[in-house]
């Protein structure tokens, strides 16, 4: 991958103390954890790019992750439509994950990787714009 | 006679409120505190409900300027031409999506409207009878590296002046007259490992006019640690200099575009404990504008490099700027 802008204004992108089980019919399946966009101005969503979770290196598929935001929950194939969905920097969206049988008790690598393309900053002919590298790998310490 | 204000664009405190540590209403009490007469706003960073302007931001604005004595006199906008995922916004959209920035910008109580030119010159002249009607002035940002003679710039001044309308123009910003290699990038460099002597020799390259990628070459060849690059791709981008001796020829640009100039960005990457700004000259800058007919504000933007947060360097650029202009 060649240059990609990041702007980590606030150190904690991901933020750690919002990780959570999340249970399907009563059983943990799954988490959810806040995301602040790093960068110094909100985006549309559709100027996201690539949105991709791993847990301990394993990607999470596509499907089975959603983004909240403004009380909106919509699979990732719709955040790169939602060209009307603003994104402002200083509000956290939820990223909820469908994840069968939970996250276990102990410490994890929790990896987002979030690409946007910085729309204002045209770096070439046609549609070619400045990546804005706006991901972040954490480690989490789980609790029951 | 002109009449300059002083102002600065909450954007100073950018890092401050990335970080939560100022709201809103703290960024604007500490722009009054500072020495500020009016500020400007970025929608996309700072508008709760953008692209609009909800009533309950409206009544916030309004009871902040009460309390502080300083209001919105500028709207810096966004012009997100690669907003759509498989292809740009045509000049119809563009225009579009800029008509909904004006609305923002007349509610607010904005007479001035930063533009960037993500915009092409046709779609900006397009937009002069709404900016009429909104009564806000669209001024195209002169942002390093372009200066006001450069082709890019000198293609808006053709449709200003075909369009002949008053509310087309530019808000030139001083970064394009930086004359010294951006002090906190080269500070940056410094911590990652990279020599001095590295800097020295990437600064005269920058200076002679050696393409890029000849300098880096030879920089390489001379034993520099590959971390130069970030500070080389600035030198040659959005933060790169002029030799000193080009200055008079740069302060001429900026005299015969201030007749279309709405506002100015006074741009300030670094302020050192003499109080002056590391690479743009202030005190040669400031008498040209103090000389001429320019009728607006002075908006102070701190571009926060080395993620510091702006506060204390707004008050030295305003004090600055105080002592420049008597």
């Amino acid at each position: 991958m060649g240059f990609a802008m990041r702007m980590p204004l606030n150190e904690e992108i991901v933020k750690k103390d919002s990780f959570r089980h999340e249970y399907i019919n009563g059983k943990k399946n799954g988490f959810s954890f806040d995301v602040q966009l790093a960068y110094y101005r909100g985006h549309y969503l559709s100027d996201i790019d690539e949105l991709e979770v791993r847990m301990d290196g394993e990607l999470v598929p596509q499907e089975a992750v959603t983004f909240e935001l403004n009380g909106k929950e919509m699979p990732v194939y719709k955040v790169k439509m939602a060209v009307t969905e603003f994104w402002s920097q200083v509000v956290p969206a939820k990223i909820h994950v469908i994840f069968p049988g939970g996250v276990s008790t102990g410490e994890h690598e929790l990896e987002l990787k979030l690409m946007l393309r910085i729309p204002y900053m045209q770096i070439g002919p046609g549609h070619s714009f400045m990546p804005l590298d706006a991901g972040d790998k954490v480690t989490i310490k789980v609790e029951d | 006679m002109g009449n300059i204000k002083l102002g600065a664009t909450l954007f100073c405190y950018g890092t401050e409120y990335a970080r939560y540590q100022y709201d809103f209403e703290e960024c604007v009490r500490q722009a009054a505190m500072a020495g500020a007469q009016g500020y400007e706003i970025v929608g996309t960073q700072m508008l709760p409900s953008y692209p609009n302007v909800s009533e309950e931001f409206l009544g916030l604005v309004q009871a902040l300027k009460v309390k502080y004595g300083i209001g919105p006199v500028g709207y810096g906008a966004n012009n997100d031409k690669g907003l759509l995922s498989d292809r740009n916004l045509t000049d119809d959209e563009m225009l579009a999506d800029a008509i909904l920035d004006l609305k923002a910008a007349n509610k607010l109580g904005c007479k001035v409207m930063r533009v960037q030119y993500m915009m092409s010159p046709e779609a900006f002249g397009r937009l002069a009878p709404y900016a009429e009607l909104y009564d806000v002035k669209c001024g195209i940002e002169i942002h390093n590296p372009e200066t006001p003679a450069s082709e890019t710039i000198q293609a808006y001044l053709d449709v200003i002046k075909k369009t002949g309308s008053k509310y087309l123009g530019f808000v030139p910003d001083f970064g394009f007259l930086s004359v010294a290699p951006n002090r906190p990038k080269w500070l940056k460099a410094l911590q990652i490992g990279v020599k001095e002597e590295h800097l020295q020799m990437a600064a005269q390259f920058r200076r002679d006019g050696i393409p890029m990628e000849e300098a880096q070459k030879q920089l390489f060849a001379a034993g520099a640690s590959p971390a130069i690059m970030d500070n080389l791709a600035g030198m040659y981008g959005f933060v790169q200099f002029h030799d000193r001796k080009d200055l008079p020829d740069l302060l001429q640009q900026l005299k015969d575009i201030i007749p279309y100039s709405f506002e100015m960005h006074c741009k300030f990457h670094y302020l050192g404990d003499d109080g002056k700004e590391a690479s743009i000259p202030y005190e040669d800058i400031l008498p040209v504008v103090a000389g001429s007919e320019f009728d607006g504000y002075l908006i102070c933007e701190y571009e926060d490099e080395m993620y510091s947060g702006g506060t204390e360097f707004t008050k030295r650029l305003i004090a600055l700027e105080k002592k420049i202009l008597g």
